[in-house]
């Protein structure tokens, strides 16, 4: 018996020194500065056939942009001077071209105006891109494209819900009523499938806007929580007794991303007039740095929509405009956990889960970095500072969970045994280190899953707890497994921070040992109980 | 058969027998049918490539083979040129598409999207169908490089691009037809319509059982006309789908709130309609039935209401197909509980597009069948109506 404690404790000491070492040098693949993406993206771009089919005016140039009633729109209201096509838009003095912006609020509609080649662009987030573009993609020329990212929704959608659902695994059993094909069905299926909750262990009620799905909630107590935008997701816990916020873009702040997308034979036609307008909502950004202009532009958009200048000034914190220097974070740097590319795949596996779309379109087909790599080799734009950046001030772990976490993600590391090394290579029978493999297989996916969780909860804290299994219970002494787990849990940490680049004050991080046995009935099921749980906590907890 | 539907077509309210009533009633469908192909055809092309993997299929397929959809061809140890762009001249577009180098032969591949993945190119064909495969001695595609064993095969395919409509608007009758079999079977189409059906009937009935007697008494008594006559003109006014969150409140989100916003969609057009035939009702039967000593209670039900229903029914049949106009507002709430409206609606958002002109289609099929069957009805019910005078 001592013998095999003294062999453990060895063990423990070769834990510690890898886990040691994976703070200082985890990975040699991974990187840690901005990666660029690297390949041409003419090879990826689908190529465009047949005559353009657009209605456009040589003479007038006047390009058609449909937008939604949303405030991300503000910096393209600015810069074009109001709706109108006209003279003073920052689009005709400086680039030689007018801007049409007509309100299309409906996103079919907006489609079959783009597909029709009544509009030139698609106003959308990213979700309704993914189920849009397997039909749009039948005609490679109104294949989209998207060059610049609007804003990220932040605090514009939200979950309410019945006050005794006070995380998202509460709601296993319960009744959702949401908008199908919209951007609500993606932020809960996104947060359902990361709690590990099975989409058929709830109740799904459908209706075709946000605005039915809160009045369902409100009128039908049976429903227990809705999927809606603002204003109703805050104004129902107002007035409604009983109901309470959920989570919010505004915690999930890098979830839902707001882009425009062109289509393909206009963008081959004139990449000039692309550039004018990304160029031209960017010098919309800095416009609304001067409160004079910025109140002319919110006085636009409130004639533009029909309301009072105080409700569309109201609206204002639903969204995040992304400024050129947060573009560059999503257009550009390629290890970014909310990236073009990422949000794009994180929608894609989200809409294949729930049976929405066959086959992901690649990222690299869509999206298109040109125009933001050129700003950014001319410099026009870099006075742009990345002002979505979350500050944190070290935390622990007994503060944070005073208040249930929104959501819990449970990931399953392969350990070795008695190693916190997660990036260990695998070991032959003997015991030897077999090069240029790894222990577990899937942990660069697994993590990527952990950084996407984390890097769209941007301003949440995230806990961070390592569990073990129970098998040496009463042989081992349970400081040395808490120990372990910390270890574990403190290697994740330090493999996404270093990978991802966050803050590493927005974790922090626990060892619970063999104390929390997964599944309460089954506290013996060893494979369960080796894992990992990434939960996230309100900002507000803090 | 001689066809003389031509003769006497401006005769004023001369007779048209079965037969020309069918020749005219199917040729505007026709036409209709020809204009939707012409609309959504687009120039065919043939392009020849040499064979490579397709997508799912172990073995080369044989001639003539139709894919219904996309096909991926990879093609091992080949590789993709690309044209260098020259700022000066406008290059047209063929001059741009890259061209395919496969063991020492050059492929143009006009506009069609092409990826490299590592040593294999992957080639995107659109649906198609093979024509035909080569000899490889006549192999010689570029004419520059000596040929090899290379086999080749002919693929034909239709340019979407060069069609009127873009598909997303308006797929091609082709493709609408060869979708009905995942949605008959796969997206339930008989269920949806079956769930539509009974949504419509029960609010077609709901909405009789109210409208019925108001009708009756604003037909007959001209206070209580009055009373309700400026409620029944602005209704008719209002934008019924305005009236969906109301509903919901009212009557929750389930099959009660379907059925009860179609019965008001079909109160607010049949009330008028009952209340007009009534107040059509000659006054000479009425004037007949009080010379003959009749009382109010006889008035109303041997004189108003008998010679008032045949209108009343032939409102009905008109007003039973408004539940099918407002059947996608009706499922909006709920969309998951099956029918048609619900149907266009996800197809809409995330297609197949297809499957939108099918449920119409099928509700014009609906529509015809309910329609005969209250002309039947009719028929039955009121068999003087369709005696000669």
């Amino acid at each position: 018996m001592k013998k095999l404690i003294a062999a453990f404790s060895l063990m423990l000491c070769f834990a510690f020194a890898s886990a040691a070492h994976a703070q200082e040098a985890p990975d040699k693949n991974s990187i840690t500065t901005v990666k660029e993406y690297k390949y041409v993206i003419k090879e990826t771009l689908p190529p465009v056939r047949g005559t353009s089919n657009y209605k456009w005016d040589a003479k007038e140039k006047i390009v058609v942009f449909p937008i939604n009633v949303w405030s991300g729109w503000l910096p393209i209201i600015a810069a074009n001077h109001g709706f109108a096509p006209n003279e003073n838009s920052v689009f005709f003095k400086k680039y030689g071209f007018k801007v049409n912006l007509k309100l299309i609020d409906d996103p079919v509609v907006a489609r079959d105006s783009y597909a029709s080649g009544e509009s030139h662009v698609l106003w959308c987030t990213m979700d309704i891109l993914a189920l849009f573009a397997p039909e749009l993609f039948k005609d490679s020329r109104t294949a989209p494209r998207v060059y610049q990212q609007i804003d990220w929704s932040s605090g514009g959608d939200g979950i309410v819900t019945r006050n005794k659902i006070r995380s998202v695994k509460d709601l296993k059993g319960k009744t959702i009523v949401y908008a199908q094909n919209s951007a609500s069905q993606y932020f809960i299926s996104t947060l359902l499938i990361n709690a590990g909750i099975r989409l058929d262990e709830v109740t799904h009620k459908y209706t075709s806007t946000a605005f039915e799905a809160a009045a369902a909630f409100v009128s039908d107590k049976s429903i227990d929580a809705c999927v809606s935008w603002a204003p109703d997701i805050y104004t129902i816990p107002e007035k409604v007794a009983g109901t309470r916020i959920l989570t919010t873009t505004s915690d999930a702040n890098k979830l839902i991303a707001d882009v425009w997308a062109v289509r393909a034979d206009f963008a081959k036609d004139h990449p000039d007039i692309v550039k004018g307008l990304v160029a031209g909502i960017f010098e919309g950004m800095d416009m609304l740095e001067n409160s004079t202009t910025k109140t002319t532009a919110f006085q636009f958009m409130a004639d533009g929509y029909g309301m009072s200048l105080e409700e569309a000034m109201s609206m204002e914190a639903d969204a995040h405009p992304t400024n050129f220097a947060e573009n560059e974070q999503f257009f550009l740097n390629a290890n970014n956990p909310t990236n073009f590319e990422q949000t794009w795949k994180s929608v894609s596996s989200v809409y294949k889960e729930v049976g929405l779309i066959k086959d992901m379109i690649p990222f690299n087909q869509i999206m298109d970095f040109s125009v933001i790599q050129e700003l950014k080799k001319s410099g026009t734009f870099k006075h742009h500072k990345d002002k979505y950046v979350s500050s944190f001030v070290p935390s622990t772990y007994s503060k944070v969970m005073a208040e249930a976490p929104i959501i819990t993600q449970t990931v399953r590391i392969n350990f070795y045994p008695n190693s916190s090394n997660i990036y260990e290579p695998a070991h032959d029978i003997t015991g030897r280190i077999i090069p240029n493999t790894l222990y577990d297989a899937n942990i660069e996916a697994t993590l990527e899953r952990v950084a996407r969780l984390s890097g769209a909860y941007d301003r949440a804290i995230v806990s961070i707890i390592g569990h073990t299994d129970s098998s040496m219970k009463g042989k081992v002494n349970s400081s040395v497994v808490n120990r372990l787990s910390k270890d574990r849990a403190e290697a994740v940490k330090q493999a996404i921070v270093n990978k991802y680049k966050f803050s590493p004050d927005k974790f922090v991080v626990k060892g619970k040992g063999w104390d929390e046995p997964a599944d309460a009935s089954d506290p013996k099921n060893h494979a369960l109980n080796r894992r990992v749980e990434v939960s996230v906590y309100s900002p507000e907890s803090q | 058969m001689k066809i003389d539907t031509h003769k006497n077509f401006f005769g004023i309210r001369t007779e048209v027998n079965l037969k020309d009533k069918i020749i005219l009633g199917v040729a505007p469908i026709i036409l209709l049918l020809f204009l939707w192909y012409l609309l959504t055809s687009g120039s065919a092309k043939t392009i020849k490539l040499p064979v490579g993997t397709f997508e799912g299929t172990q073995i080369a397929p044989n001639e003539g083979t139709f894919f219904k959809d996309k096909i991926r061809l990879t093609l091992e140890e080949a590789d993709v040129l690309y044209p260098e762009i020259s700022e000066e001249d406008d290059n047209d577009e063929n001059d741009l598409s890259p061209t395919l180098s496969y063991k020492n032969s050059q492929f143009s591949l006009i506009g069609l999207p092409v990826i490299k993945r590592g040593k294999n190119v992957v080639i995107t064909l659109p649906p198609g169908k093979i024509t035909g495969y080569s000899k490889p001695a006549a192999a010689n595609e570029s004419g520059k490089n000596e040929s090899s064993d290379v086999k080749l095969f002919e693929y034909k395919y239709e340019v979407v691009e060069t069609r009127v409509f873009a598909p997303v608007i308006l797929p091609s009758p082709f493709e609408v037809f060869s979708s009905l079999p995942q949605l008959w079977s796969l997206r339930l189409l008989p269920k949806n319509i079956l769930y539509s059906f009974l949504r419509v009937s029960a609010g077609f009935l709901t909405a009789f059982i109210v409208v019925f007697p108001i009708a009756l008494l604003m037909g007959t008594f001209s206070k209580i006309k009055a009373l309700f006559s400026p409620l029944v003109l602005f209704s008719g006014y209002l934008p019924i789908p305005a009236l969906v969150p109301l509903t919901m409140c009212l009557f929750g989100t389930n099959e009660t709130q379907k059925i009860m916003f179609l019965a008001i969609g079909f109160a607010i057009y049949l009330l008028p309609l009952f209340v007009k035939a009534i107040d059509d009702v000659d006054n000479v039967y009425l004037q007949t039935g009080y010379t003959l000593g009749a009382n109010k209670y006889q008035t109303l039900n041997k004189i108003l209401l008998p010679v008032a229903m045949p209108s009343i029914f032939d409102a009905m049949r008109m007003g039973f197909g408004v539940g099918w106009g407002y059947i996608i507002l009706a499922e909006m709430v709920d969309m998951g509980s099956y029918g048609v409206g619900a149907l266009i609606l996800t197809s809409q958002r995330r297609g197949p597009r297809e499957d939108i002109y099918l449920v119409l289609i099928a509700i014009v099929v609906m529509a015809f069948i309910t329609d005969k069957i209250w002309e039947k009805c009719g028929e039955r019910l009121f068999p003087y109506r369709s005696l000669k005078r």
